[in-house]
């Protein structure tokens, strides 16, 4: 099924590359195999380490959103107080695409002397943070009311219950905030890349083979490798579910 | 005595549930409360166990309060294994981690062998078995049980009761049930409850032998005095 998919694809690329400017496939794949390990001479670095800068790039930043919007969303979703007080006021900055930020973003981090670097890092993090909070808020708020019953008849204490149940029970939404959150990520610092000179990472690959003069096999190798990272972060994430809760 | 409950009622909304309810339990003894689904026997228990509060009445513990509380739904955590749900009750009732004493309860409801399974991985009968240990795990005073085996097959049903009388011989346990037959097979003594809302319409002493012989003489015409007195 994957095979025929791939071919489909293959073919519907030659069709439109006939008619367009858009590279034969064929010339992407000899490009994106030389450019794998060999430095692409603008920029003196290998497609591998683009990739590698970007991918450094999003961890770190996503991780940074991730431990905050875990615990957070944890608490908001089983406190209904807490959840009244923040829920609304997330919902309104959350439909702000992470790319409009990015202007604000240089203002507040001028002071620091990396500030490209800084707000690369802030955009991935706004990018990241909003699925992830949403979606382990969803399953903290609907616990099921007959676990907490349970619970009680058993005289469990608030921390056992946000220990034992309330974190398992979320446990499903902290794997698909995180598989979706890295998703937003990767697609946010690719095009914050594009916006500031970052001197390595995809984006700024990408942009630099446009600069130079349109060069249109580079560019569409580059495009392949966002695409294979996203696809491999998300069927990593997929397997790892089920070693992290082996109970389903 | 180990529980009295006395002129308890009980209100969701306008709607009355419980009305005047007064019956009492014996130390060591298995009461039976029969009565029709939705009369209102979920609610005393979990008046009992005090997760609901009586609008009036009165619950006096003359032994301690302890619960262990077996539910229609097994309420397994299924994020935990069978050995882990047990655990979670020991741990919420405050009692030191006793590995010893929760694998001998696990053993004791003929689940030895299957301790690190995950409820899914478990039939019906075995999953409330699971939380049948989970119950007796916190040592309990009083076993309050509320149509444990209702979703069970007729015959695992019948194989449960024969089991249950073994493991909690000796322990003062309330059982809900709409079954006149199962309540007959266990109880030393039935609560019959009206329909909504609930009073206690009589008490019938089973002076049965126990095991009881669900086709003997005496078993038949005490179902047929029970079927007529909720009617």
């Amino acid at each position: 099924m994957r095979l025929k998919s791939a071919a489909f694809f293959i073919f519907l690329w030659y069709v439109v590359a006939f008619f367009t400017e858009l590279p034969h496939p064929h010339e992407v794949a000899e490009k994106f195999f030389y450019l794998l390990f060999t430095p692409e001479p603008v920029l003196g670095k290998t497609l591998l380490e683009h990739a590698w800068a970007s991918l450094l790039r999003v961890i770190f930043a996503s991780s940074v959103a991730f431990s905050i919007a875990i615990p957070l969303a944890i608490l908001t979703g089983w406190n209904r107080n807490v959840g009244e007080i923040l829920m609304p006021a997330i919902e309104a900055i959350r439909p702000i695409p992470p790319l409009a930020w990015i202007p604000l973003a240089y203002i507040i981090f001028a002071p620091f002397p990396n500030t490209v670097q800084i707000s690369q890092i802030f955009i991935v993090f706004v990018g990241s943070f909003f699925p992830c909070l949403i979606s382990v808020f969803d399953y903290a708020r609907n616990v099921p009311e007959e676990f907490l019953e349970m619970a009680k008849v058993f005289r469990a204490n608030d921390l056992l219950i946000l220990k034992e149940i309330v974190v398992p029970h979320s446990l499903q939404g902290i794997m698909t905030g995180i598989r979706i959150g890295l998703g937003v990520g990767w697609m946010s610092i690719i095009a914050a890349e594009m916006i500031a000179t970052s001197g390595e990472g995809l984006g700024y690959f990408i942009m630099t083979m446009y600069q130079v003069g349109g060069r249109v096999a580079e560019i569409v190798a580059g495009m392949a490798m966002i695409g294979i990272v996203g696809y491999l972060m998300n069927s990593v994430l997929l397997r790892a579910e089920r070693l992290v809760m082996p109970w389903r | 005595m180990a529980l009295k409950v006395l002129n308890v009622s009980k209100y969701y909304g306008t709607l009355k549930v419980l009305d005047g309810v007064t019956f009492s339990v014996d130390e060591g003894e298995f009461l039976c409360i029969i009565g029709e689904s939705g009369c209102g026997k979920t609610t005393i228990l979990k008046i009992i166990a005090g997760i609901e509060k009586a609008d009036s009445g009165e619950i006096v513990f003359d032994s301690g309060g302890r619960i262990g509380f077996v539910f229609q739904d097994d309420r397994l955590l299924p994020w935990k294994t069978v050995y882990e749900n047990v655990m979670f009750a020991v741990k919420a009732t405050g009692f030191e981690v006793n590995t010893p004493a929760v694998r001998e309860t696990i053993e004791l409801v003929g689940l030895s062998g299957f301790e690190g399974y995950y409820p899914k991985q478990l039939s019906g009968g075995m999953r409330q078995k699971a939380g049948i240990a989970r119950a007796l795990a916190v040592q309990p005073d009083l076993l309050l049980m509320d149509e444990p085996f209702a979703s069970l097959d007729a015959r695992t049903r019948e194989r449960m009761q024969e089991e249950l009388l073994k493991i909690v011989k000796g322990k003062t346990v309330v059982f809900v049930t709409h079954s006149i037959d199962e309540a007959l097979f266990l109880a030393d003594r039935i609560v019959v409850f009206s329909p909504r809302p609930a009073r206690v319409v009589r008490t019938v002493e089973v002076d049965l032998p126990k095991p009881r012989d669900r086709t003997s003489q005496d078993f038949a015409e005490l179902r047929v005095e029970l079927y007529r007195s909720l009617e």
